[in-house]
């Protein structure tokens, strides 16, 4: 059966690849050559993968069913990914994300990053969100029209500096991200060896796991990419996070939810916090801290015993310490920088005038956005 | 805050080792050629980090705590898989183990591929 349904599957696989190909508009602007490339690469690869499965059917090694069906499986997911980002990013490129993309070029000089600026492409579905092996970014629809989140770009620019593999310029930044990790294994070792009970033992053996699951993967990788956009935006990027804290209503000091893929929001703040003060920011980061007292006290939620526990404040200052190292030894450029920035200052200068008067903040914003729009433009 | 950016990185690697137990097992254990070489000895370092912490390699942290944890093999067993992709023992035990091994990886890769780009 299964032979059977791999030789019609594979067949149409293979057409659906290339009618993707066939989509990639002709006439597309130079900053999305590279994509472009890549976009054809893989795919190229993905139909190569599809004539090696459908050849091998009268193959002896292939005897292997099961194996068979894994490879498919996989070349299905990754065309999938595929059409769902770098196609879609391709075909559906819009005018208004050459602003976004002028401003991500800007940031990658400001900052020295080390690698290319990615892509920019207004289609998120899921708020901002990179991927890496693409290098492309996606942003909500109408961000380009508002300042206040735009600090999540460099949030989303630090996600390749960990994943991109086999180049040098990296490894202070890796080197730290795998020191930070053997903190937390040694946290989390020690938490199981003094297992507490009160919760009998199973309850809180299943919190432990779930913690062992999500810190080093997911965790400490959000935790990272919040340290490298603190110390080299500043308080614009802890006023951001706040901001998304505050609208979005979530509860910050969640930890039983075994499914989030999110460090708990409160704990992030914190690295953002120990950021600002080892840059130099302490008075900054004492007006963060003053901004989220006065929150939290409105929505009366306090953290239960266990989230200490899971997220001491030790450990996070030893990760945004490690952090900070690994970005210094990249070589970008921090906040405590006297060096001008443009887009920095600005994002800066938006959350300060959002505290400063916020009553008049969008008549502000927008001859703001109307200046970098014509600036993109000549750019 | 992002979970594609957050995803990708985890399923890459993964897809990648997923992949590689079943170009071995395509292969044959038994078959030791020098294009399954590489292959072999990847899988061999990773196995063995798996029993002493010995050997390891920073940036297999996640995937071999996820794989300790999640693939329920006896440190001997590990021990044995490694030891047959170097030698090139292709006998039923250590064929059912890798297999075993194959299913659990491509199972999960194929649940965060879920979760990076949703149902």
């Amino acid at each position: 059966m299964l032979s059977l349904y791999l030789v019609g599957s594979v067949a149409q696989l293979q057409l659906r690849a290339q009618r993707l190909v066939g989509r990639i508009p002709r006439d597309l602007p130079r900053e999305y050559a590279a994509l472009e490339q890549a976009c054809r690469t893989q795919i190229n690869a993905i139909i190569a993968g599809l004539s090696r499965l459908a050849e091998d059917t009268t193959d002896s090694k292939l005897k292997r069913q099961s194996v068979r069906l894994r490879v498919f499986r996989r070349l299905v997911a990754d065309l999938d990914i595929l059409e769902a980002t770098g196609i879609m990013a391709l075909t559906r490129r819009h005018s208004d994300d050459h602003l976004l993309n002028h401003l991500v070029e800007q940031i990658r000089i400001e900052v020295r990053y080390p690698l290319a600026a990615p892509v920019v492409s207004s289609l998120s579905q899921q708020y901002f969100q990179i991927k890496s092996d693409l290098n492309l970014l996606f942003v909500p629809l109408a961000e380009g029209d508002f300042l206040l989140h735009l600090p999540d770009l460099y949030h989303e620019l630090a996600h390749p500096l960990l994943s991109v593999a086999n180049d040098p310029a990296l490894d202070p930044f890796q080197n730290a991200f795998y020191r930070a990790a053997d903190h937390v294994m040694c946290h989390l070792d020690e938490l199981q060896r003094r297992e507490d009970r009160r919760y009998g033992l199973k309850a809180y053996a299943l919190l432990l796991k779930q913690w062992v699951d999500a810190w080093i993967p997911f965790w400490l990788t959000e935790l990272f990419c919040d340290a490298f956009a603190t110390c080299t935006l500043g308080t614009a990027y802890a006023w951001a996070h706040l901001h998304l804290i505050a609208k979005r209503g979530d509860n910050p000091f969640e930890i039983w939810n075994g499914a989030r893929s999110h460090p708990p929001d409160e704990a992030r703040l914190r690295v953002m916090l120990a950021c600002l003060e080892q840059c130099g920011e302490g008075s900054a980061a004492d007006r963060v801290r003053k901004q989220w007292n006065g929150f939290k006290s409105e929505i009366e939620l306090e953290p239960e015993p266990e989230y200490q526990r899971c997220l001491p404040d030790a450990l996070l200052t030893t990760i945004a310490t490690e952090a900070k190292v690994g970005v210094e030894g990249l070589g970008c450029r921090l906040i405590d920088s006297n060096e001008y920035q443009q887009v920095s200052q600005l994002l800066n200068a938006a959350w300060e005038q959002f505290w400063a008067a916020p009553e008049s903040y969008i008549d502000w914003e927008r001859i703001e956005i109307e200046k970098l729009r014509l600036q993109s433009r000549k750019g | 805050m992002s979970d594609l950016g957050l995803y990708s990185g985890w399923y890459a690697q993964l897809r990648e080792y997923s992949e590689l137990v079943d170009q071995v097992l395509l292969a044959g254990l038994g078959n030791l050629e020098p294009h399954t070489e590489a292959s072999r000895k990847r899988l061999a370092k990773l196995f063995r980090s798996l029993v002493g912490k010995s050997d390891t390699d920073p940036t297999l942290a996640s995937l071999r705590i996820w794989m300790g944890r999640h693939i329920r093999l006896s440190p001997t067993q590990w021990q044995m898989l490694s030891e047959a992709l170097i030698q090139g023992s292709s006998d039923n035990l250590t064929v059912q183990l890798l297999e075993e091994v194959a299913r659990k990886l491509d199972l999960y890769r194929a649940q965060v591929f879920y979760d990076m780009r949703g149902r």
